[in-house]
């Protein structure tokens, strides 16, 4: 049996899910500031999510002096990112905010 | 007058209690109390299905994490389940991993959806499952506990839990448990499995992703046609014709059954009297605000109609035999799945 957790006699298995793979993740260091820096925001392609996220684009670009905004989505709201995109993302950006909206 | 705490002995101390609040305090709980998932039990439920704990089941990529059948088994205890029950509930999960939009969307939908499961053949009189009265429940164990089980296995295996993964806007009372059987020999229309290419000694979950069941109450209405005009008209209500076209599950209850089979309707005829009249003007789901606008010429001539395919219908029989009820089940638009339960793991 995987993962216990005792209390007083009763010993139970850990009813959560397992880790999918010992493929670890490296977090890139945050940058210190996001001026002259490329942002990339993944659309999530649920209605209008195009448009409220350009406007927020042109809002962070200004705010932030960003040196340019790109913009990439995602072929359905429900399932993960295509990998091609993913791949242009590392490739052209130097920041990426994903996140969902709806 | 003396309470019956007053009567007996003071209670020794439960460590099982202890451990169901344990359960409690670990956020290992749907609300309700479970069953602590002690080791014997899992191994009870493993042993029976032939698997060896470490079958990968279910994955959800977005929390890098798989769903073993150990992980499954612990859950299937914590919901109460008894061993027999595991291979309808292993079945349950390698549908939905075949799909991994009914993943994403029951894990953490805004739209709220449970995942609805429906069982024919033999293993439905082995397992008790209830087909007749109170079929959504509650009451009976099999069918609360089986869907109980699959919700606890997103919630604690993948942490789909509400405000985490699961951001469901309202949440939905179908997620407790959304898991009944077709009423096979009662059908005029036969067992679904049979209707989706299934022998009938096969036995099969139906899986999809679907909300609450809308019950159509025609009372008054003698004819097969009227049963399925008032149907029609919950269908394209707007609570349900936003989803046009898309899939979904109609229970006749007994009382509407015999008026339909009486009058000869047959399961394609019902699925294509469907189509035809559930459907609404393009331009009446825009002013409803169901559809995106804005209104464009020609779309009070655009008819959307509520399904596609006549087999994007589901039909099956279901409920007691008192009251004319039916109910429509809105299972999305993504494709419904039936899958044999293998027995033997």
């Amino acid at each position: 049996m995987a993962e216990t957790v005792t209390v007083r006699n009763i010993r139970m298995v850990n009813p959560s899910g397992t880790g999918l793979s010992s493929e670890e993740f490296h977090l890139n260091e945050r940058p210190n500031t996001l001026a002259g820096k490329t942002l990339g925001l993944l659309e999530n392609s649920k209605p209008n999510s195009d448009k409220v996220l350009y406007q927020l684009g042109q809002i962070l670009q200004e705010k932030y002096g960003l040196k340019e905004v790109l913009y990439f989505g995602k072929h359905s709201a429900s399932l993960p990112t295509k990998q091609g995109t993913v791949q242009d993302m590392l490739d052209q950006v130097d920041v990426l905010i994903t996140g969902v909206g709806d | 007058m003396t309470t019956n705490m007053q009567r007996s002995a003071r209670p020794e101390y439960s460590d099982t209690i202890e451990a169901i609040e344990e359960c409690y305090r670990l956020g290992w709980s749907d609300g309700l109390p479970v069953v602590p998932p002690v080791e014997y039990k899992v191994r009870e439920m493993l042993e029976l299905s032939g698997l060896t704990g470490e079958e990968e089941l279910l994955s959800l990529d977005m929390r890098r994490r798989v769903l073993t059948s150990e992980n499954a088994a612990a859950n299937a205890v914590m919901a109460g389940c008894l061993p027999e029950y595991f291979p309808v509930l292993t079945a349950t999960l390698r549908a939905l991993d075949e799909e991994k939009n009914y993943v994403n969307m029951a894990a953490s939908s805004t739209s709220s959806p449970a995942i609805l499961m429906i069982v024919n053949g033999p293993i439905r009189h082995h397992l008790s499952l209830n087909s007749k009265d109170g079929i959504f429940g509650p009451g009976n164990r099999a069918n609360a506990c089986l869907g109980r089980a699959v919700r606890l296995c997103f919630m604690n295996g993948f942490e789909a839990r509400p405000g985490i993964l699961d951001r469901g806007t309202l949440g939905n009372p179908s997620k407790f448990s959304l898991c009944f059987a077709d009423n096979e020999e009662d059908s005029p229309w036969g067992p679904l499995h049979v209707s989706r290419g299934f022998q009938a000694e096969d036995n099969c979950v139906t899986v999809g992703v679907a909300y609450n069941p809308i019950t159509v109450n025609n009372a008054y209405g003698n004819t097969g046609e009227s049963i399925l005009a008032s149907v029609a008209d919950t269908l394209k209500s707007a609570c349900l014709a936003w989803r046009f076209p898309a899939q979904w599950v109609l229970v006749f209850g007994p009382e509407h059954a015999i008026t339909l089979a009486g009058d000869g309707w047959t399961r394609r005829d019902i699925q294509d009297y469907m189509i035809e009249h559930a459907a609404r003007p393009q331009s009446e789901l825009v002013r409803l605000g169901i559809a995106q606008g804005p209104e464009r010429e020609g779309d009070d001539r655009l008819l959307r109609r509520c399904s596609r395919e006549p087999d994007d219908i589901i039909i099956v029989l279901g409920g007691g035999t008192g009251g004319r009820n039916s109910a429509i089940i809105d299972t999305t638009n993504y494709q419904i799945r039936t899958r044999k339960i293998e027995v033997d793991g």
